[in-house]
C-alpha cells in the first residue's frame, strides 16, 4: 500500500517566544531545550484516536512551543517557577501513550518531558519496596526489577511506551491487577514538585493513621496539580511460575456468574478476562482447533481477515450500516470465553487452577484447556499495534473502559452497547475484576468517511457512551483517565463535589499554568 | 439494619455512620456476613469516627484498611448538599475523593453514610503457634509472610510464658509467633499448607490449636496483637516539612 506522508506546515516561534527561550536557557542547558518544529510536532499529540485522525490529515492541533528535559526535581522546580513568573503553561509529559488527550498543549507552552529522570534508585528486599524516578519507562522498570528477582506486577498494555509518571498521573491499571492491585495499591510515597516549585514528599499515611492522605491527591491528577518526580513502590517476589485456563460459557450471564464466583472465592487470579460473544469469536477463531461454522464463519472471515488487511470491502460496507451489523452480532451463538491466569509458586498455582475449574464447572463452564490463555498471554501487547491498518483504510477504532458493581454489570454492558449500535460496531470484554465488580472494556469500530463528519461522529459516539456509563451506574473511566476526551463528563461523575476539586486546583495552582484545560478545568480561570 | 441494605451479589452493605462497628457486625452476623474490621485499639468506635480518623484495622493485612473496605462515602455539607463518589470498585477520574475524605476529620464534610465490602462468615478458622529457636528466624518468617502477602488477618510475636498454658508441648526459650487465619475452606487450607511447607526453612515448629484451646488462644491473640500495635505507635515517621506546609495550605480551602 502506498503511503503519502501528510504535510505539516511549520509554525515558527515569534520574537517574544524566542526571547522566552533565551531566558529558559539560563536555567537549563541548551541540550535540554528544543523549539524545533519536528520536536514540537511529536509532542503535540498522544495516542488518542482523534489525534491519530488529525495527524493523518496533516494536522497537529496543539503543539507546545518548547520542550524541556529536566534531569532532577530541582530543575523541574526551576522550570515551574520560571514558567509561573512568565505565565506560560506547562504540560508534564511521560511517554505520550495516553489515549485521552491528556498531554495536548491546549494553551501552548512548555512540554516538560521527564524521560531523562529515568533511574531506578533503590530496591529494598527487606521492606519490599523500590524507589524510582518517574521518567523511567514501564518495561525497563519491570525488567530491572525482574533482574533482581522482583516484580512490580504492573503490566498495562502501554508498558513499552509509558513511564512510571504516566502510570501515577493517570491512575493506571495493569493486566495482572486482579492479583497485584492497581497503581494506587503499589505506591508507598511520592515526591511531587508543586506549581510553586516547592518539592514535597507525600508519604505513607498508614504509619500515621490520622493524616490526610495527600498521595491520593496527586495520583490521577494528570499533571494539573503538580509534577510527580519520584515514587516509592511496593514490589513482589518474582513468581516461580504462571499458567492459564480457558472456559466456555453458554452466555454472558453464566460467564459473569463464574467470574464473580472466582473473585469472591478468594482465589485471587492474576488475570480474569471474559469476552462477549463477538469478542469471544474473534479471540478464538481458528486458535482452538475448531473452525467456526454458520454465521460465526461469516464473521470470522469478514473480520478475521480484516484484522490483517483492513481493506476488506465487506467490512466497509458493513460499517456503513452499524445497526445492521450489530443486529447480525446478536444472531451469533451466545457463548462466551473466559480466560483465567495464575502466577505464584508451583503448588499454589496448581491449587488455584484446580479450585477455579471446580467453580467454573459448577457454573456450567466447559474447560477449553490452557492453549487459548497462553495465546492471549503471548500476544497481549500486540493488539494496539494492529490498529494502524484500520486507520489507513478509512476506519477508526477506540476503546472505553468503565466499571461497576456486579449487580449492575449486565445492565451497564447492554446500556452502553445499545447507546452505540447506530454509530459503530461494538464489542467488549470484562477484566480487572474485584470481589465487588469489574471493568468492562468496550471496543468500537466505525468507518471514517471523510474529514470533519467523522470527527463529529467520533465525538458523538463518546458523548453517547459516557452518558450511558453514567446512566447505568458505571464510571466514565476505570483506568485510562480523563484528559480532554472525558472532561465534559467529569463534572457529572463528581456531582456537587466537583466544586471542591476546582477549589483544590485554585489553591495549588492559582495561575492555572499546570496542564490547563484538562480534567474539566478551564484554559483560563475567567471562563 | 434491613436485609435490603445488603447487596449479596456485589457483597456490599449500605450503612449509616451513627452505629458502632460492633453493633454493625452483630447485625451483619445475623444475615451471615461480617465486615472483617476490628478497630485499633478497640472496636467501639462509631463508623463515623472510623471514617473521620482513618482508624486502623487489626485485620488489615488480610482484608485492608477502612479506605480499602469502603466503596462509597456520602458526606453532608454545611449547605445541606451531599457529596459522594461514584459507587464503583475503582475509577480513574482524578484525585480519589473517598480516600481523601477518609481520615480528613470532617474537613471534606460529615460522613453520614457509607457502602462497605462484606465478607461471608468464615467456613473455617485455624489458629497456630509457631516456635522459633531464635528471634532472627521468627523475624525472617514474618518477612516471608509480608513478602508473599499471604494475608494473615491476625498475628503477634509472643513471650514463651504466654503460650505455655495453650500448648501441650513444653516451651523453653523459643520465640513464639501466634497467628490466626479464617475464610472459606479452600483459603484456609491453602494457607495452612503454605505455612507447613515453609516452617521447616526457619527451623521452626508449628502447632495448630484445636477446640476450646483455639477459642481461648484466639482471644488472647487479639489482645497481644493490639498490644503489639500500641508498641509500634511509638516509632512514627517524621513528617516532611513540605508536607506539613502543603497540609496547612489545603486546610485553608475548607
Amino acid at each position: 500500500m502506498k503511503h503519502t506522508l501528510p504535510h505539516f506546515p511549520s509554525r515558527p516561534l515569534n520574537a517574544q517566544e524566542k526571547k522566552f527561550e533565551q531566558a529558559l536557557s539560563k536555567i537549563l542547558r541548551k541540550d535540554q531545550i528544543s523549539s524545533r518544529w519536528p520536536d514540537r510536532l511529536s509532542y503535540g499529540r498522544d495516542c488518542n484516536a482523534k489525534a491519530t485522525l488529525w495527524v493523518r490529515r496533516g494536522k497537529v492541533k496543539y503543539p507546545p512551543q518548547w520542550i524541556v528535559w529536566p534531569e532532577s526535581a530541582q530543575e523541574v522546580s526551576r522550570v515551574l517557577k520560571f514558567a509561573r513568573e512568565q505565565e506560560v503553561p506547562v504540560v508534564p509529559f511521560g511517554g505520550g501513550s495516553g489515549v485521552c488527550g491528556g498531554t495536548w498543549a491546549l494553551g501552548g507552552g512548555i512540554a516538560l518531558d521527564l524521560k531523562r529522570m529515568d533511574r531506578l534508585l533503590k530496591v529494598d528486599g527487606k521492606a519490599m519496596t523500590a524507589e524510582a524516578q518517574t521518567g523511567i519507562n514501564g518495561e525497563i522498570l519491570e525488567r530491572e526489577l525482574q533482574a533482581r528477582g522482583y516484580t512490580l506486577g504492573h503490566f498495562p498494555s502501554s508498558i513499552y511506551a509509558a513511564t512510571l509518571g504516566g502510570y501515577l498521573a493517570c491512575r493506571s491499571a495493569g493486566q495482572f491487577s486482579s492479583l497485584y492491585g492497581k497503581i494506587e495499591d503499589m505506591v508507598e510515597a511520592l515526591e511531587v514538585v508543586l506549581p510553586t516549585g516547592e518539592v514535597v514528599r507525600a508519604g505513607d499515611v498508614r504509619r500515621r493513621p490520622q493524616c490526610f492522605d495527600f498521595k491520593e491527591m496527586f495520583l490521577g491528577s494528570e499533571g494539573t496539580l503538580g509534577v510527580i518526580t519520584r515514587a516509592t513502590l511496593a514490589i513482589h517476589p518474582k513468581p516461580e511460575t504462571k499458567n492459564f485456563l480457558a472456559f466456555q460459557f453458554r452466555d454472558l450471564e453464566k460467564g459473569l456468574n463464574a467470574a464473580r464466583d472466582i473473585m469472591q472465592a478468594g482465589i485471587r487470579p492474576a488475570v480474569l478476562r471474559l469476552y462477549d460473544p463477538l469478542d469471544s469469536l474473534l479471540a478464538t477463531s481458528y486458535k482452538n482447533g475448531n473452525p467456526p461454522e454458520g454465521i460465526s464463519k461469516i464473521f470470522s472471515e469478514v473480520f478475521g481477515s480484516s484484522i490483517h488487511t483492513a481493506g476488506n470491502l465487506s467490512l466497509k460496507m458493513a460499517l456503513k450500516r452499524p445497526r445492521w451489523i450489530n443486529g447480525l452480532v446478536d444472531l451469533l451463538p451466545s457463548s462466551c470465553m473466559l480466560i483465567v491466569g495464575f502466577v505464584g509458586s508451583k503448588t499454589l498455582v496448581q491449587d488455584k487452577m484446580r479450585f477455579c475449574e471446580t467453580i467454573c464447572r459448577k457454573d456450567s463452564g466447559k474447560p477449553l484447556g490452557e492453549k487459548l490463555g497462553w495465546y492471549w498471554y503471548q500476544h497481549r501487547y500486540s493488539v494496539s499495534y494492529k490498529l494502524s491498518p484500520y486507520f489507513d483504510n478509512g476506519f477508526f477504532a477506540d476503546t472505553l473502559e468503565t466499571a461497576t458493581t456486579w449487580n449492575q454489570m449486565l445492565s451497564l454492558y447492554h446500556g452502553v452497547r445499545n447507546a452505540l449500535v447506530h454509530d459503530a460496531l461494538v464489542f467488549a470484554h470484562f477484566s480487572h475484576a474485584y470481589p465487588t465488580g469489574c471493568s468492562i472494556y468496550f471496543t468500537f469500530l466505525a468507518y471514517d468517511k471523510d474529514g470533519e463528519p467523522s470527527e463529529k461522529r467520533y465525538d458523538r459516539i463518546w458523548r453517547k457512551a459516557l452518558d450511558a456509563c453514567l446512566q447505568y451506574g458505571g464510571t466514565i473511566s476505570h483506568h485510562h483517565g480523563i484528559g480532554v476526551l472525558k472532561a465534559a463528563h467529569l463534572r457529572k461523575e463528581w456531582g456537587e463535589a466537583y466544586e471542591w476539586l476546582c477549589k483544590l486546583k485554585r489553591s495549588l495552582d492559582p495561575e492555572n499554568m499546570m496542564n490547563p484545560g484538562k480534567m474539566g478545568f478551564p484554559l483560563q480561570w475567567s471562563e | 439494619m434491613e436485609a435490603g441494605d445488603i447487596d449479596p451479589i456485589s457483597r456490599l452493605v449500605t450503612l449509616d455512620t451513627d452505629q458502632t462497628i460492633a453493633q454493625i457486625d452483630e447485625q451483619l452476623v445475623a444475615h451471615g456476613w461480617t465486615l472483617n474490621f476490628h478497630g485499633l485499639p478497640h472496636n467501639d468506635y462509631l463508623l463515623a469516627e472510623v471514617l473521620n480518623e482513618r482508624i486502623p484495622n487489626l485485620y488489615g493485612e488480610a482484608f485492608g484498611g477502612i479506605e480499602e473496605l469502603v466503596l462509597q462515602i456520602r458526606l453532608a455539607q454545611p449547605d445541606g448538599s451531599l457529596w459522594e463518589n461514584r459507587l464503583t470498585p475503582r475509577s480513574s477520574t482524578g484525585p480519589d475523593l473517598k480516600k481523601l475524605a477518609i481520615g480528613s476529620r470532617q474537613r471534606l464534610g460529615i460522613p453520614v453514610q457509607a457502602v462497605l465490602k462484606l465478607f461471608p462468615l468464615p467456613e473455617a478458622t485455624r489458629v497456630a503457634c509457631l516456635l522459633f529457636p531464635q528471634a532472627g528466624q521468627r523475624e525472617l518468617f514474618k518477612q516471608f509472610l509480608r513478602r508473599h502477602r499471604l494475608g494473615i488477618p491476625l498475628q503477634a510475636s509472643l513471650e514463651p510464658h504466654e503460650v505455655r498454658e495453650f500448648l501441650e508441648e513444653p516451651v523453653g526459650r523459643e520465640f513464639p509467633l501466634g497467628l490466626a487465619i479464617w475464610g472459606n475452606s479452600w483459603e484456609v487450607e491453602t494457607v495452612e499448607n503454605l505455612l507447613e511447607e515453609r516452617i521447616g526453612n526457619q527451623k521452626g515448629e508449628l502447632f495448630w490449636l484445636e477446640d476450646r484451646n483455639q477459642d481461648e488462644f484466639l482471644e488472647f491473640l487479639h489482645e497481644a496483637a493490639i498490644r503489639e500495635w500500641r508498641g509500634s505507635q511509638a516509632s512514627t515517621l517524621p513528617l516532611d516539612p513540605g508536607y506539613t506546609r502543603l497540609m496547612k495550605k489545603i486546610m485553608e480551602i475548607f
